[in-house]
């Protein structure tokens, strides 16, 4: 079986963690994202044509405070930049994540605006919003909450890595 | 050119050479590497097995690139010829079966012993307490107590992505997860170097070891693999350096996997073999020697004693009960359940006759313990001989003067007995269930008469007594008209009537009754009254006479003459004396 590895980033809060929490299967618990700063969970993705074991690296959220640690993603197939659509400040803070992990990989990206069942609060605009996703091989908008698009998004990449 | 020969004429030279070798050799060596191709069957053909056989001794690679090879093509030919292949495993299977049994059963033995040794010695024991109180198995503990050191996993590492390739492990449970630790393991050791590492240093910080009490990860690092060894117990560097030779010969072995991998792991999965290799362990120098688990041989002796004494106790126990069960065979006695109760006791149900011998008795007689039985008993009737003629025996006993005479068990009875004991006699024996013959067992017995009865029991004399009074009661004499003078018949009856009644005064003496005879005369109504009562008087004194003449006390005789009796009836049968016994007992 093919495995790939991939990569969560984003900002604090924004809910990476609650993306694969009912999502995968999993061995460690929560408090290595506080100690190491990552969190490994594993999925298999029935793709029709085969399958792919994602190996998902939940980095600890990232703030002005806390740099990430780029060693982690050494051997990353795609990463995701993931956003929240209440505060717009995340996007601002996602985008310099990418602009970071541009400067050392090339990988694939695709970028999740989450909290998709909660109003939008944030002011960007469709058209800003736009722009912003041409940087990504493709936008998600994503509820950890209801599960929506969970599934799509992580298949997607899925497919993603095997380009 | 050779004749001026300077500095200017040397590259001349090279490019006269180059050319000349191009002739000779052909251009880009054509020549030699066309006639190498046209020969290479034959070139290679005589080295190949000689160097196939240098190369094996100089290190094991071509069996290890060979290996796969040949799995493949043998997985091929069974598929496709799976037929043939049936063939010619068919009569080796028999002998695998054997053998494979053979091996199961040593092995199980051999863990069976495993088993006792580590459980049933006191360093088991002690083991188990220590590994309970420190938290891990006891499987574990014992590993870590029996081996130097064991490596329990290994496990491959694709170092950039943190992707388990392949691992192996001595057991199957122990592998879950791999990919997961794989990974994590990766990502510690990139927080290890990144928190710990020098920022002027620019080399990295890697983790090599990582150790708790008694459980190590031992990670060695290639360009791009990790080969990362879990460890119970103290490695020795040689073993530590194996891993590293390992992880090394992978990667030359696999160098085009590795820089093409993808993701895919399949192509890994032939490396398991390097990886087993790994899988050592040694063994401690006292693990190697043989225990002798004292509490196990304790426990089985003690066993073996126990299960001796339950043997012999029940073997005791059988016994009594076969012996208890003998008393079938006792007349009079049916078992109708017998069975053991308990440890030592039997439960006895019997049928018994009141003439056979009595359970207590027989055991007593059979030096049996009565105390070991409970005992429940019915009373029957048995018709066996032997009882039979117990009941008898005991019957003849209250007739002292029958003797008997057993021949082939039949019974003789002689003797001489009042009539009435012997009609007694038979009733009795009658009475005893199988014996119906009663009248012929008795033809020897002879009747005695009364009259010479000594027998003075108060019964047979009352019963005597009162026949002789009946008997005299009964007597009536007859006379002629007119007449008192006694005919010779009535002398005749007077006769046997005194000798009776000397009987009766004799009995009378002995029961001490009083006694005395009332001779009462009568008439017929011819003649005148005063006639009559004289002539009836006359007829009782006359024979109240000869009685006296026979020799009966007068006391004894009252005679009345009762005149005539007012009879309608006339004639013969009013002239008559009669008489009456009276008895009254003594005042």
């Amino acid at each position: 079986m093919i495995q790939k590895k991939i990569c969560l980033l984003g900002p604090s809060g924004v809910g990476k963690t609650s993306l694969v929490k009912q999502f995968v299967e999993g061995i460690f618990s929560e408090k290595y994202l506080t100690t190491i700063g990552v969190k490994i969970d594993k999925k298999v993705i029935d793709l029709t044509i085969e399958q792919v074991q994602l190996m998902i690296w939940d980095l600890e959220g990232i703030d002005r405070y806390c740099g990430f640690q780029p060693k982690y993603l050494r051997g990353a197939s795609a990463y995701a930049i993931i956003t929240d659509q209440t505060r717009s400040q995340s996007l601002v803070e996602g985008m310099e994540i990418h602009r970071m992990v541009r400067e050392i990989s090339d990988i694939p990206a695709i970028l999740v605006v989450n909290k998709s069942d909660l109003d939008v609060a944030w002011h960007w605009t469709e058209n800003e919003l736009n722009g912003y996703s041409k940087e990504f091989v493709r936008s998600f908008s994503t509820s950890a909450k209801t599960g929506a698009q969970v599934e799509e998004m992580f298949k997607f990449i899925a497919q993603l890595t095997l380009k | 050119m050779a004749n001026n020969p300077d500095a200017k004429n040397v590259p001349d030279d090279e490019a006269a050479m180059r050319e000349l070798r191009d002739i000779i050799l052909g251009k880009n060596r054509q020549h030699v590497k066309q006639v190498l191709k046209d020969n290479a069957r034959e070139i290679v053909g005589d080295v190949v097995i000689e160097a196939i056989h240098d190369r094996q001794k100089l290190n094991q690679e071509f069996t290890t690139v060979l290996t796969p090879v040949v799995q493949q093509s043998v997985e091929k030919s069974v598929k496709n010829q799976s037929e043939q292949f049936v063939g010619y495993l068919y009569p080796l299977v028999g002998r695998l079966v054997r053998k494979s049994v053979t091996a199961f059963l040593s092995e199980f033995v051999e863990k069976t012993n495993e088993v006792i040794e580590n459980s049933l010695t006191f360093k088991g024991i002690t083991w188990r307490i220590k590994a309970w109180q420190s938290g891990v198995s006891f499987s574990q503990y014992v590993a870590s107590q029996t081996f130097v050191f064991k490596v329990e996993q290994v496990l491959l590492i694709h170092r950039e992505t943190g992707i388990l390739l392949n691992s192996v492990s001595q057991s199957v449970s122990d592998s879950t997860d791999g990919d997961l630790i794989s990974a994590m393991l990766t990502a510690i050791n990139d927080f290890v170097s990144d928190s710990f590492g020098s920022q002027k240093n620019t080399s990295e910080q890697n983790l090599e070891v990582i150790k708790t009490e008694d459980f190590s990860l031992v990670i060695k690092r290639g360009p791009q693999l990790l080969l990362v060894a879990a460890v119970t117990g103290n490695i020795p560097q040689n073993i530590s350096t194996k891993f590293q030779i390992t992880n090394e010969y992978i990667h030359k072995l696999y160098a085009k996997e590795i820089a093409n991998f993808n993701g895919d792991t399949v192509v890994f999965e032939p490396a398991a073999q390097q990886l087993s290799d790994c899988l050592v362990a040694e063994l401690r120098p006292e693990a190697q020697k043989q225990r002798k688990p004292i509490l196990a041989i304790g426990l089985f002796t003690l066993l073996i004693l126990g299960f001796s004494f339950l043997g012999l106790k029940s073997y005791q126990h059988n016994q009594f009960l076969e012996q208890v069960s003998d008393i079938a065979h006792q007349p009079g006695i049916i078992v109708s359940n017998i069975e053991k109760s308990g440890w030592q006791n039997i439960k006895l149900e019997i049928m018994r006759d009141p003439e056979a011998i009595s359970v207590e008795d027989w055991m007593s007689s059979q030096q049996l313990d009565t105390t070991k039985i409970s005992l429940s008993e019915k009373q029957y009737l048995s018709l066996e001989a032997p009882l039979v003629k117990n009941r008898l025996n005991k019957l003849l006993k209250q007739f002292p003067e029958v003797s008997i005479d057993w021949q082939n068990e039949i019974p003789t009875l002689s003797g001489v007995l009042p009539n009435v004991q012997r009609l007694s006699l038979a009733r009795e024996i009658n009475a005893i269930p199988g014996l119906p013959y009663a009248e012929e067992l008795l033809s020897g017995v002879v009747t005695k008469e009364l009259d010479t009865i000594s027998d003075d029991s108060p019964e047979i004399l009352m019963a005597l007594f009162e026949i002789n009074s009946a008997k005299i009661d009964s007597t009536q004499i007859e006379f002629a008209q007119g007449q008192s003078e006694l005919s010779n018949e009535a002398k005749d009856q007077l006769l046997t009537l005194s000798s009776t009644l000397k009987a009766t005064i004799e009995l009378a003496k002995k029961l001490e009754l009083n006694v005395g005879l009332i001779i009462m005369g009568a008439s017929d109504s011819t003649g005148s009254k005063q006639f009559n009562q004289a002539l009836s008087q006359k007829r009782a004194f006359a024979a109240r006479q000869y009685l006296i003449e026979q020799g009966i006390e007068p006391e004894y005789l009252n005679a009345i003459g009762l005149g005539v009796i007012e009879i309608k009836a006339t004639g013969a049968g009013l002239r008559k004396v009669i008489f009456n016994v009276i008895d009254f007992k003594n005042e």
